[in-house]
Parts: structure tokens; sequence; C-alpha cells
């Protein structure tokens, strides 16, 4: 089976880890938090907003010597999140949909949109798909099970179990930081706990939320642990808040 | 002298007539279940060989990218023939006058779609006109002349490039919801978009077309995807492949997969008995021309596991239920031999005297046995022959493993399996008779002709 | 084939014969030192009790045992040091057996019997062979019972057949082990009267073993053996 990644899944994991970032300073100090608090508070920092933001990436894929580059467009509304590809010219109009757990895949001249479940995601090459699945709170059972340092980063390290069985990993391990609550770092594993893919964050850029500054993600790596050399970084730019009509999400409109 | 000791050996078998019947009817017996069996292996080998070859288009010979068997599914941009490499194969080959057919393979894997769901596929694109070749070859009609016909539809050479056609699994055309193919729509038939996949008539809109979405992640590292239309169906014989098999062309298979190579390159002999030399010439010249590539033969276990698996498993079968016949036939031909020896001891005591040398004995025994395994041999053949009739005539379906919806079995013996058979049915007599006499023609004449030797 | 054969002449020498048969654990003494010398044409029998080594004598003679030690020339040929092969064939071409019991073989008819020894005798033409067949057959007595199976016919008439098997190959010298053994004394006698005249008539060296006292005075020649020795 031929097994390649790809950058569509890689959006997703954009869609799913680029999101605005709470500033929780000064919280450093008192109780540890929960790991439902932590999950809470990072899944809120991973753009679940009921008014909307848009942003660009650039993913950036090498692989077996090869390197790829293509920029996107990406809207999100709550549950909802679209990513349109607006350069290079052959991959221009290339779009996917998430309607929450829901994934669709069109492109223009595809005489219907392809619906891509969960676990699908992982196809070809243990992609990272479900990272779009932006509520962590809602499909993993989460336990702080210590505390680690990325970087110079003091970080809670928590185990995520799936709850349910249509979410596309059994089990991630989460880095979450004290200062901010962000995910510096997730490993992604398999059913027998062994991990196939991980992903670092930077969170580099600014958003603006109700005149508030709020730190947002600036770049993500992931590594492919199963291929050596194969590796994907994506670049975010120009974050916005944004209102979305609800008709941009709708599978139907986007064929039409 | 020899037409005296045959008609000697001849009238010696009328001596004891139901011990002789006895004898007789274990070795035609074991000559007929030998010429039976050697009819179902070949009938199976001939059949699992022809898929395997033509319909599976395992060429004789494969050409892959050095380790490319092993890697391309890891590392396809690496490890595969691209269009380069490809030419080098062809300029080899064109010197060559044993090729009958070749082409180049691409393999991949991906999801299809319906517009409402997805399910996984594993595809093979080969070059429409070469599949046209091998499903009209004469080793097909001859060994698998139904496996070569499509459950529904027609092959991709009867249809525009244009139009994207896929050749699909039965089992995965029924996941897909798909019940027609093609030709089976209306001319003026347009995709139908299912709106609500949820709804109660969504089935049926998917059923209304043919139209399918190949899903896959290009060679560049891409989400690719491509319309395609299902034009035909097969029973895919390989259990594994049986809900996500897909043929294509390979100019659609390297569009998805955004690429002009090749995973292997295929070679059909004329003459496939030349193989092991057509191997060594084109490794030979293929080196020369500085591609570095691994050649498997057809019946190499890592292109052609199932042949491989089969065959061994039927083999080793086939063996055992041999070993058995033998054995009965070889020891109801001692017993018999060893009565006969003891009975006229005093008799090869007298012929001894009268100048019969102890090759001669042996011989006249050979002889005699020889006669009896020779009509035994007649009748297990007229035997052999009725069974296999009736077999034949009964179309019995059975399921050897690995073969969805199974075989109907057929004995298909040839002259080689008969005279093959022959040959060890005769052995076997020969053997078992001089083993047999091999004492008492080392015994004292003297002794013999006491009648008391054993 | 004819015989060059010069009456009175010896051409079979037996030296210090010794042969001794395991029996379990004892070792029996069949023959201690037998000497003797056959000539050409004579009609010889050999006597003594059951036991006594008459028979082994003359598989000693007939090459059908080897002895322990001694020296056995045929034709000035030592036979003991011959091998198998060249032991069956001088039995072959140059002796004849009569055994007690017939031992004829039963699937074929009169004339094939007799024909069996010739058979593995490449030297005989197929026309030499019915002819050779037809002659001791007809020097028998049973010419008109050449087609007959040897269960249609009576024991004298079998022992006749197989003194015709022996006589077939033109031997130098025919061996019967009790000949008359099977046979009434009419019957025993009428053997003995052609075994007689065939002896006269071809000139063929007859030893026979016997223990018959009717036929002592018949014969050219007494060789009395007693416990494995030769007694004058």
């Amino acid at each position: 089976m031929v097994a390649r990644k790809s950058l569509f899944t890689i959006i997703l994991g954009f869609v799913a880890v680029g999101s605005y970032a709470y500033g929780k300073g000064g919280s450093t100090s008192g109780p540890a938090p929960s790991a439902e608090e932590l999950l809470k508070d990072s899944d809120r920092a991973r753009g679940a907003l009921e008014g909307g933001i848009s942003w660009e990436i650039d993913v950036e894929t090498f692989e077996d010597g090869g390197q790829n580059k293509v920029h996107y467009l990406v809207k999100v509304k709550g549950v909802d999140a679209l990513a349109e590809a607006v350069a290079p010219a052959r991959n221009k109009g290339e779009t996917m949909l998430f309607n929450d757990r829901n994934l669709w895949f069109f492109k223009p001249g595809l005489k219907k949109p392809v619906a891509i479940s969960a676990r699908q995601k992982l196809m070809g090459q243990a992609a990272n798909g479900d990272i779009a699945s932006t509520n962590y709170y809602r499909d993993y059972e989460g336990k702080v099970t210590g505390e680690d340092k990325i970087g110079s980063a003091d970080c809670y390290k928590l185990e995520l179990k799936a709850k349910a069985k249509n979410v596309t990993y059994d089990g991630i391990r989460y880095w979450i930081s004290k200062k901010d609550h962000l995910g510096l770092k997730a490993e992604f594993l398999t059913v027998s706990g062994d991990m196939f893919k991980s992903a670092m964050f930077k969170y580099n850029n600014n958003v603006s939320i109700d005149g508030k500054p709020s730190l947002f993600v600036s770049e993500m790596d992931i590594l492919d642990a199963l291929k050596q050399g194969s590796h994907t970084v994506i670049k975010y730019s120009n974050p916005k808040p944004e209102s979305h009509p609800d008709s941009q999400f709708n599978i139907n409109n986007l064929v039409r | 002298m020899s037409a005296g000791k045959w008609k000697l050996a001849l009238r010696n078998l009328s001596r004891n007539r139901r011990r002789n019947f006895a004898t007789g009817t274990a070795i035609a017996t074991g000559f007929a279940a030998l010429i039976a069996l050697g009819g179902f292996v070949n009938r199976t080998e001939n059949h699992l060989r022809v898929y395997t070859v033509y319909l599976n288009r395992v060429g004789h010979i494969n050409i892959y990218k050095a380790d490319g068997l092993d890697k391309f599914s890891t590392k396809p941009r690496l490890y595969s023939l691209d269009e380069t490499d490809v030419a080098k194969i062809q300029q080899v080959i064109s010197e060559l006058d044993n090729i009958e057919i070749h082409g180049g393979q691409l393999i991949g894997a991906g999801i299809v779609g319906n517009g409402c769901r997805t399910v996984p596929f594993v595809a093979k694109g080969i070059d429409p006109k070469v599949d046209l070749q091998l499903r009209n070859h004469a080793e097909m009609r001859k060994w698998v002349p139904k496996l070569r016909d499509f459950s529904r539809g027609a092959g991709l050479w009867n249809y525009d490039e244009q139009l994207g056609g896929i050749v699909v699994s039965t089992g995965l055309a029924k996941i897909l919801g798909k019940t027609v193919v093609n030709d089976e729509l209306p001319k003026d038939q347009k995709p139908v978009l299912v709106v609500n996949c949820a709804a109660p008539d969504a089935k049926d809109k998917i059923a209304a077309d043919t139209n399918v979405q190949l899903v896959a992640g290009s060679w560049s590292g891409m989400m690719a995807a491509q319309d395609a239309e299902i034009v035909a169906t097969f029973v895919s014989a390989i259990p594994e492949l049986a809900n996500s098999a897909v043929e294509t062309s390979l100019a659609q298979l390297q569009r998805l997969y955004d690429t002009g190579s090749v995973t292997f390159y295929s070679l059909w002999l004329k003459d496939p008995r030349q193989l092991k030399q057509n191997i060594s010439l084109i490794k030979d010249r293929l080196a020369a021309v500085g591609l570095k590539a691994d050649i498997y033969p057809w019946m190499d276990e890592n292109v052609a596991p199932f042949y491989s698996g089969t065959m061994q498993f039927v083999y080793v079968m086939v063996s055992f239920i041999t070993f058995v016949l033998a054995a009965v036939v070889v020891l109801s031909i001692f017993n018999s031999a060893t009565m006969t020896i003891i009975e006229r001891s005093q008799e090869i005591g007298m012929m001894r005297s009268l100048g019969f040398t102890r090759k001669q004995i042996r011989e006249l025994f050979v002889m005699e046995m020889l006669l009896l395994a020779a009509f035994s041999i007649i009748t297990g053949g007229i035997v052999a022959t009725l069974g296999i009739l009736l077999v034949n005539n009964l179309g019995v379906t059975y399921n050897p493993p690995g073969i969805v919806g199974g075989m109907i079995l057929k004995l298909i013996p040839n002259l080689k399996i008969v005279l093959q058979s022959g040959v060890i049915t005769l052995s076997l007599a020969v053997a078992t008779t001089l083993i047999a006499v091999r004492k008492v023609v080392r015994t004292n004449i003297a002794t013999l002709l006491l009648g008391s030797q054993r | 084939m004819t015989n060059v054969t010069k009456t009175g002449e010896t051409f079979v020498e037996l030296k210090g014969i010794v042969k001794n048969y395991r029996l379990g654990q004892t070792v029996v003494s069949a023959l201690r030192g037998v000497s003797l010398q056959l000539h050409r044409g004579e009609f010889t029998a050999v006597i003594g009790a059951s036991g006594s080594g008459k028979s082994t004598l003359l598989n000693m003679i007939g090459c059908i045992d080897d002895p322990d030690s001694g020296s056995i020339k045929f034709d000035g040929v030592e036979v003991t040091q011959l091998s198998d092969d060249a032991k069956s064939h001088l039995r072959n071409q140059k002796i004849g057996f009569i055994f007690q019991s017939f031992n004829l073989v039963p699937v074929l008819s009169v004339e094939e019997n007799v024909e069996l020894p010739l058979l593995i005798n490449p030297t005989i033409s197929v026309s030499e062979r019915t002819e050779r067949v037809a002659s001791a057959l007809a020097d028998v007595g049973l010419s008109s019972f050449m087609k007959n199976r040897p269960d249609q016919l009576s024991g004298g008439q079998r022992q006749r057949v197989a003194i015709a098997r022996a006589l077939a190959g033109n031997p130098d010298l025919v061996l019967a082990d009790e000949p008359t053994a099977n046979l009434d004394s009419q019957n025993s006698a009428k053997i003995i009267d052609l075994m007689l005249e065939l002896n006269s008539k071809r000139r063929v060296t007859f030893l026979f073993s016997t223990h018959d006292a009717n036929l002592m005075n018949r014969v050219s020649r007494i060789v009395n053996i007693q416990d494995g020795v030769i007694r004058t």
C-alpha cells in the first residue's frame, strides 16, 4: 500500500492546533489545574470560537529528497473549518471542509466531494488528520501524569485516551505549558501505544480578540517516527478574527 | 529365449488368480488414483499459474528497481522505475525475440468514495492494450475461461481514457452501493449528487450512477483525487482484495499519484520454458545499460505468494496421498510376491538346477510382475478415464485455500502425467518384486529344492 | 550339438570332499573326505541308508551345493572356484537333473517343460529347440502327450517328462536323486529300463541315488556311501 504524507492532513492539523492562545498569565502559582481544565483551556486556545477566525498557512513537506509547498487560506467557525489551497496553481481550489468530526475533500472538476472518516485521516502516511478534532476535552480522557520541560518551558505532561471509536488516535501524549496552557508538544500513538508521529509547536503570532492581544501558533513541525527524514513544517501567518456565514461550511454549497 | 520367458511369466500368472486379481486391483487402483491426483494437481497448477501470470498480471519476468519490491510501498519515488528506466528496459527487451507481451504496472492504494462514504482500495494500473492481450491469451481461454470474463461490464480497452474507467471487485462495488456498470446506464445519465446521505433515497441515488472518486496521497506529497467511472466488476480470487481491488489504466493511476513512473515492468514470454535463460540474459543486459534492478520470476513467492502458498499446500497434500497410495501398492505387491516365492521355492531350486542364473530368476519374477502391472495399468487407465469423466461432469465446487468462490472440481491429466504415473507404478512394482525375490535368489539351491527355504 | 565322448574316460573327479551342515547347535557331517571319479558312459548307482550323504554327494557333483573343502573337477575344470553364473552355465550345458518329486512346472505343457532348460541356452536356435524337445520326448515315449499338462499324466509319465527335460540339453551327465522313490515297483522298473536304454543309446553318463535293492544288479557300478564315507 502506498503510504504518503499529504498536505491535506497536515492542514487538518493546523486547523486543530492553530488557534487563539488565551493568555493565562499569572496562573503559574496556586493549586495545579486538573487535566480537564488544561484540556478545556488548550481546546479553547485551539480555536473553539463562536465568532470565527481566519489565517493563512504555508505547508512545506520534505520527503524522499523531494519538497513541496502549498499555501492555504483557513476559516474556522466553532466546530466547522474550511481550508482552501490558493497556490500553487495546480492545487488551487482544493478544499477541505470540517463539519465537526466529518471531513470532506473537494477539488474543482471533481463530480462529487469525498467523505473521509476519522480513521481514514490516518490513511497513507501516518497522517495527523485528527489533530483537526479541535476538542480534546470532548474526545479524550485526560490524565496529568507528571511535569516536564519542553525547551525552557515548564509543562504538564498529559496522557490522553480516546473516549470514542470515531476519533483519529487511540492515544496522545500532550505537553501543555504551565504558564500559558499552550500545547507545546504532542506525540500520537498507535493502538499498541507506539508513537508514530510527533509535533512541536511555536507561538510567535499575535492576534487581537476583543481588543486583547493573545498568542497564536506560528509554527508546527511534524516528524514522522516511522519514516526517517520525512517531516513537514507548517508556518502560520495573518491570523485575524473574522465572521463567516454558515453557508461557507455547507458541503453542498461547496460542490455547486 | 525372451519370448519363451515372457510366455512362462504369463503362464505363471495364471497360477493363483485370486491373489493376482487382488494385487492387480491394488495396482490398478493406485494407478487410477495417481492419474486422478495428477489431473487434480495439473488442473490446479495451471489454473493458478494462468490466473497469476495472465489475469493477475504477474509477468513471467518482473523487473523492479533494486530493492523496489520491499521499499516501494514506503518510498515509491525512490524505488520505482521512472521513464528513463523503462526506456532502458524497453531497449533491452527489443533485442530479445522471446517476449510476447510487455508493459509497466503501477500499484497504489487510497480511498474511494461514492459521495457519502469512502473505503480503502488497492489499485493496479496497466496499459489497457496490454490487459486486452493478456485477457485474450490462449492460456486464459484454456485454463480460466470463466475467470477471464467480467462479472458485469467490459474491459478498460473499450473506453476512452477521458472517461476515467475503472474495474472494481464485486465486493467493493457492493460496499460502494454500485449496482450497475457504465454500459448499463442511460446514455444521458449524469452523476447524481447525494445532498443528504442520511435521506431514505440516498441509497438509490448512489446506485443510480457509476461515478466514484479515487483519493490518495500523491508521490509529491499532495492529497489527490480523481473522478472515476465503474465500467466493469470482477470476482477477485484473492480474499484479501475481495472488497478493495481496483484496476485502472496505467495513465489514470499515474495521474492520481502525479508520477510517470511504474512500480515494476512485466514481461510475458512466448516460450516460458526459456525463463531462466531469459532472466539471466536480461539481468546482464540491464546491468550493461546501467539499470540496477531486481528481477523476479512469476512463481517467486515474493511476487506470487498466492500461487506459491497454494501450490505448496497442494503438493504437500498430494505427496502425502501419493505416499499412502504407494505404500498400499508396495505392500500389496510385496505380500503377493512373497507368497508366490514361498510357494515356488522348490520350483525356483529346480530352475536354478537347470541352469537359470540368479539374474534370470529375478527377471522371471519381474516379468511376471510387469505383465500383471501392465494389465492392471490398462485397467486402471480405463477406470481413471471413466472416473474423471464422471467427476468432471458432476461440476462439484470445492474450496482450495485462498480462492474466493471456490473452483469447479475438474481433473485434467495430460499425457505426461499418465506416463509418469505409469512409470511410477511400474517402478514400484519392479522395485518391490526385486526386494521380495532378493533373498530367494541368494538361497542355496539344495535348500530351495527341499522346498523349505523360508 | 554333439558331445565328443570317449567311453571310460574320467571326466568328473572329486577329491577329499567335506560337507558339514549346522542344525541348531549341532554340526552334522554329511560328507567326510569323499573322493570319487566318474567315467563317461557309466551307469552308476549311489546307495546308502537315509542320511548317509547320497543326496549331498549328488548335489556336490551337480554344482548345486558347495563343499566346505575338497576339490571337484568337471572336464578338468575346478568347479569350486567358479562363480555362481559359471556354475549355472555348467549345469545348463553339461548336467541334467531328475528329481524324486519330478519338479515339473504345472502351468507348462509337457513340451514346454522339456523346453525349459533350452530357453536359457543362447546357442540353441528355436528350430533346434523344437527338434531336441521332440527327440527327447520320442526317446521317453511321450510324443503323443506333448500338449498335455503334468496334472494330466501318471506318476511314471511325469518322471519320463523329467527325464526328457534332463536329456534335452544333451548333457554329459545326468544326476537323478531317488528317481523311483515316488513310483510303484512296476513304474520304477520301467524308469530304470528307460534310463539304461538312454545310457546305451545316447552314451550319457547316469549317476543316481537309490536304496532300491532291486536295481543293484542292473547297474554297471555301485558306490556305497555310509555316514559320509564311500565304502568299496
